[in-house]
């Protein structure tokens, strides 16, 4: 009876781990993506190798590199926060990267890069890929890397976690895109 | 025959024989043939277990694939509830075979297969719906760590060798990352418990020789992992892999000497395999030749983790070789001579005599192979005399590979060794029938 009782015990505790973990990452996504400030990322052309992995299209952005604010300084690999501004045109400009969570405005937590002799550091933000449907990514993804100097994605941000909403060709968003692309049915 | 009937038979047998129905000879050859009713009945519920774990990990896959197609039709939420239901269901599912058939083997390897994979699913789904980056290490390892405790709940062993292989996964991916990889050891720790509690009733029951099947190989592969800046920068390879193939067989000999088939002999046959491919390998010149060549003293220095276990194969299977000089068993001394010889060998390649530790290697795989035959005529065994024929065939066959011989000349010598073969084989079985 003991030892049937510790089981159900324990199986409550994994269970609710699982659980956990999973709908921490869902909750925080949807939350952010409901309550989140839209902000416009210019992406940067990707190798044609790399852009497309089956179901996703592989994301770089125009912004990875940022002046550093602070005494300390961080290692390859560790997490800095980027804080975010608007420039004229409406895309989304890091001002400075920096070790403590600031305040007030808007971050996103980002991953740090090499650093070179100057200020500046290298980064990259944590989302990196926009799923498709399957039949549906291969022609979006050739209408990503023709106008590649054109695209964008537009990110939720929330308390430092960003979650992509909507990719952009041009003004078009890359659904539309992969479905006007398509042939035109007899 | 089934098995009610065969149980009826065999309880009448003792007085069939009492009554001079049936001479005892006679219902001894009934007995053999048919078999052990116990042992019948193990098969028969292994084969309803395989079929449940393939049934499940098909659903499991087909849900996987069904729900990758990222149906856009559907709303996020919707989405999102949907990758979580494959989990929900499964714990579910577990909680009633705790509750009611915690005694069925068939339940809950099934039921903790497809857990093990809804926990997958439901962490890739959720990413894939919010276009989550993430590394692939990241997600091994959560996915990993949460379902390890679904062994242990269920008692079921498929979990714990999904468990030690995507440790093993993991462990590789994250190669870049310095000395990350070494905490494949904790990793495979934690299913060690897991290990004794199957083992200790009976270390011959299917459910712990699968997990040290599991265990031999992903252990070789991540002693790799764990040690590729040694093996990079020193050939270190050479001493890890000698000590831990030598650590798996000696161990192997120990916990397993009982075995009756193969099957029942994982760390014999995957060390004593290892030990036969590197021994082979090292009678080459070419091997050797890397050791003086490529050592680089690099930022190894300060990582005492990565030393510790760069050496501790060969000083386990160094210790164990001691051990078994006691017990005097000559095939243990003979195989288990491998890591020393190994350590000679790198230290003699390390000062430019890489032909001496090649020449080193020929002589030992030789007096392996003659010796295995000695002690398999010795003892009439002809497993370990064929093993030792094959050993010396493969090291000859090695040698043709260097020297400049002609076609007539290595027809000659294989057909020398094919008629040696038929010859041994055909003597022992002839004495063996003689003896009976």
């Amino acid at each position: 009876m003991k030892s049937s009782r510790i089981v159900l015990s324990l199986f409550v505790v994994v269970a609710l781990a699982q659980l956990a973990v999973a709908t921490n990452q869902l909750w925080r996504s949807e939350w952010t993506l409901r309550m989140g400030k839209r902000y416009k990322f210019r992406t940067a052309p990707v190798d044609p190798y790399d852009a497309f992995r089956g179901r996703y299209v592989a994301l770089a952005f125009e912004e990875h590199e940022a002046p550093w604010k602070g005494e300390s300084r961080m290692r390859y690999g560790d997490t800095a926060f980027a804080v975010l501004r608007e420039d004229a045109e409406g895309f989304a400009r890091v001002s400075y990267l920096t070790a403590m969570r600031p305040d007030n405005g808007d971050y996103l937590r980002v991953k740090v890069g090499y650093s070179g002799k100057s200020n500046l550091v290298s980064y990259t933000f944590l989302f990196d890929r926009f799923y498709m449907e399957e039949r549906k990514a291969p022609k979006a993804e050739q209408a990503y890397r023709e106008n590649s100097r054109n695209t964008y994605a537009l990110v939720r941000v929330r308390n430092g976690i960003g979650v992509i909403e909507d990719l952009f060709v041009g003004d078009k968003p890359i659904r539309e895109f992969a479905v006007s692309a398509r042939p035109p049915s007899p | 025959m089934n098995k009610q009937a065969l149980r009826w038979l065999y309880a009448e047998l003792p007085t069939l024989v009492s009554a001079g129905v049936v001479p005892p000879e006679v219902a001894e050859r009934i007995r053999k043939h048919y078999g052990d009713v116990e042992a019948r009945e193990i098969g028969r519920r292994w084969l309803i277990v395989l079929f449940a774990i393939i049934g499940a990990a098909l659903i499991g896959g087909g849900i996987i694939l069904l729900l990758a197609h990222n149906w856009e039709e559907l709303s996020r939420p919707v989405r999102a509830a949907i990758s979580l239901t494959p989990l929900l269901l499964s714990q579910a599912l577990a909680a009633w075979v705790l509750w009611k058939h915690s005694d069925n083997t068939a339940w809950r390897e099934g039921v903790g297969t497809s857990w093990t994979l809804a926990i997958g699913i439901a962490i890739a789904l959720i990413a894939q719906t919010y276009n989550l980056g993430g590394t692939f290490p990241d997600f091994m390892l959560a996915w990993t760590m949460l379902a390890l405790p679904v062994a242990y709940l269920l008692r079921a062993t498929l979990p714990a060798l999904l468990y030690l292989i995507g440790a093993t996964i993991w462990s590789g991916s994250v190669l870049n990352e310095g000395s990350k990889s070494l905490w494949f050891w904790p990793m495979v720790a934690l299913a060690l418990p897991y290990l004794w509690v199957t083992a200790r009733e009976n270390r011959y029951h299917p459910q712990p020789l699968l997990v040290c099947w599991v265990l031999s190989i992903v252990g070789a592969i991540g002693a790799g992992f764990g040690a590729h800046r040694f093996l990079d920068e020193f050939s270190w390879w050479i001493v890890l892999y000698g000590g831990l193939f030598a650590t798996w067989w000696l161990v192997g000999v120990r916990w397993f000497g009982e075995a009756t088939s193969i099957w029942q002999r994982p760390f014999q046959i995957v060390g004593g395999l290892g030990l036969w491919v590197l021994s082979l390998v090292l009678t080459f010149s070419d091997p050797w030749g890397d050791v003086a060549r490529y050592v680089w003293w690099g930022d190894l220095q300060g990582n005492p983790a990565e030393w510790i276990t760069a050496m501790v194969w060969p000083v386990a299977a160094i210790v164990l070789w001691v051990a078994a000089w006691r017990r005097c068993e000559p095939v243990e001394l003979l195989l288990g001579a491998m890591p020393v010889l190994a350590a000679i060998g790198q230290t003699m390649a390390f000062h430019n005599m890489e032909v001496a530790a090649a020449v080193l290697f020929n002589v030992y795989v030789l007096a392996v192979a003659v010796g295995l035959i000695a002690i398999g005529v010795k003892a009439q065994r002809l497993g370990i005399i064929n093993a030792g024929m094959l050993l010396l065939s493969a090291l000859i066959l090695c040698r043709f590979f260097d020297a400049d011989l002609g076609f007539v000349a290595r027809g000659i010598a294989f057909i020398l060794i094919g008629i040696g073969f038929l010859v041994t084989n055909l003597v022992l079985i002839r004495r063996k029938g003689a003896a009976q």
